[in-house]
């Protein structure tokens, strides 16, 4: 148990550190942005009650906002993902329910799990993001382009991240 | 009221996601750059050591770019003695001005709200409102000090406004970014009359106390006239890469009390 709290600790700090000073840093294209941190929500444990999910979203937003000097702007996104969570969890769950000793990540229930049970959260976390951020309806089609596009960036990197984290586990 | 409590017993876990959001927005909506709200800043002891860390290391990958930048700033900057040598000019009217060299730690160009961090502050000198500028052209204003660093509102962020003109014939306007457009600005309240080019020099205008007159901004790339207002609206292209920003200069004006103080009695007598 303390094993695993540590481990989160780390998980939590990697997450936030790659999103703030690689991910953030890239300057490919205006409308591909990586918001990489969430896979930190993605991953928290099947049996952590529904408040901590909450909270613990509430400080990875925080400080990903602290780095970028948007107080809020993060928080609020992830904070809307971690209200969701369990709704997507219920929604694609194996018949006989969750293992609780294992993580919802791609060595425990696939690849195609993964990316249906992250997809509408990431979309619901980009889409409250960028809303936000440009807080006007001006250049609509340019925001909506910029929710998707990154989306299926996020994916990409989130799978990938989660190969690479999760391996030993398998 | 027992429904209500009832409800608040029910919906516990909905009402708690409320709290937390009506957290976020009050954050969201009363933070102002110009208030030195001291934590949710890039300029925080936090952020700003693992932000200088980071750059630390990654600067080696930029040496080539910052060494030929740094030789053409070398090279103007000996043309420039050679003139003054050579028209014998009276040692330079000292213009008040001094300048501070400090690093680029943390930049964002994709967002919305772009802010530059750099790794200077109070204990070096640094105080609010000091004009930024890059070894090209105009970069920003200071807007939040730290002690070790600061927060740098850049021409990218839509909060920015500066006073500018144009070089030719000292028509002045006000600067601001076109949102989205990374290295694009848009100068308005030119009267509609004013003759200029595409590629004409767009400078400071010398009003303010933060910038001194003359720093060059960028070039005219293409210009309209604004059919309700018949104002100008020129298009221009920063001189300052903000892709590729990595060393900056911060302004120090030694007469920067005493303009704000005349400024300010101006004020207090209109009132």
């Amino acid at each position: 148990m303390i094993k695993r709290r540590i481990f989160y600790i780390f998980f939590l700090a990697i997450s936030v550190l790659v999103q703030v000073l690689i991910f953030d840093r890239i300057t490919l294209s205006s409308v591909f942005l990586v918001q990489y941190y969430v896979i930190f929500v993605l991953l928290l444990p099947f049996n952590l009650n529904k408040y901590s999910v909450l909270f613990l979203a509430l400080l990875s937003g925080l400080l990903v906002d602290i780095f970028n000097s948007t107080p809020g702007l993060h928080s609020s996104a992830i904070v809307f993902m971690g209200y969701f969570r369990n709704f997507f969890l219920n929604i694609y769950s194996p018949r006989d329910g969750y293992d609780q000793n294992k993580l919802p990540g791609i060595q425990s229930y696939g690849t195609g799990w993964f990316i249906r049970y992250s997809f509408f959260l990431i979309l619901i976390h980009n889409f409250v993001l960028f809303i936000l951020e440009a807080f006007s309806l001006e250049n609509f089609g340019q925001t909506l382009l910029k929710i998707f596009a990154s989306t299926i960036a996020t994916i990409v990197f989130v799978v990938l991240g989660n190969i690479i984290f999760f391996k030993r586990n398998k | 009221m027992k429904n209500l409590i009832r409800f608040i017993i029910n919906n516990d876990f909905f009402l708690t996601f409320l709290l937390i959001q009506i957290f976020c927005f009050t954050l969201l909506f009363s933070y102002n750059p110009y208030h030195r709200s001291y934590f949710f800043n890039s300029s925080n002891v936090l952020s700003g050591i693992i932000q200088e860390k980071h750059s630390n290391i990654t600067e080696y990958f930029y040496l080539k770019h910052v060494n030929d930048s740094l030789i053409a700033e070398n090279e103007r900057l000996r043309n420039q003695i050679e003139k003054y040598r050579r028209e014998e000019i009276p040692p330079i009217l000292s213009s008040g001005f001094s300048y501070i060299a400090a690093k680029v730690v943390g930049i964002s160009v994709n967002k919305i709200d772009n802010y530059i961090t750099i790794n200077k502050g109070k204990n070096h000198g640094v105080y609010n409102e000091m004009g930024v500028i890059s070894s090209n052209g105009l970069v920003g204003i200071v807007i939040s000090v730290s002690s070790n660093y600061s927060t740098i509102l850049p021409l990218i962020n839509p909060q920015t406004k500066i006073s500018v003109k144009i070089k030719k014939n000292n028509y002045f306007g006000s600067l601001s970014w076109i949102k989205g457009e990374a290295n694009y600005g848009l100068v308005t309240e030119i009267p509609g009359y004013v003759q200029f080019e595409e590629g004409d020099e767009i400078v400071t205008s010398g009003f303010s106390a933060i910038f001194p007159e003359n720093i060059p901004v960028g070039n005219i790339v293409s210009s309209e006239i604004d059919p309700t207002t018949r104002f100008h609206k020129i298009k221009i292209r920063f001189n300052t890469d903000f892709y590729n920003l990595h060393y900056v200069y911060l302004i120090k004006n030694k007469n920067f009390e005493e303009h704000n103080q005349i400024i300010s009695e101006l004020e207090k007598k209109n009132d």
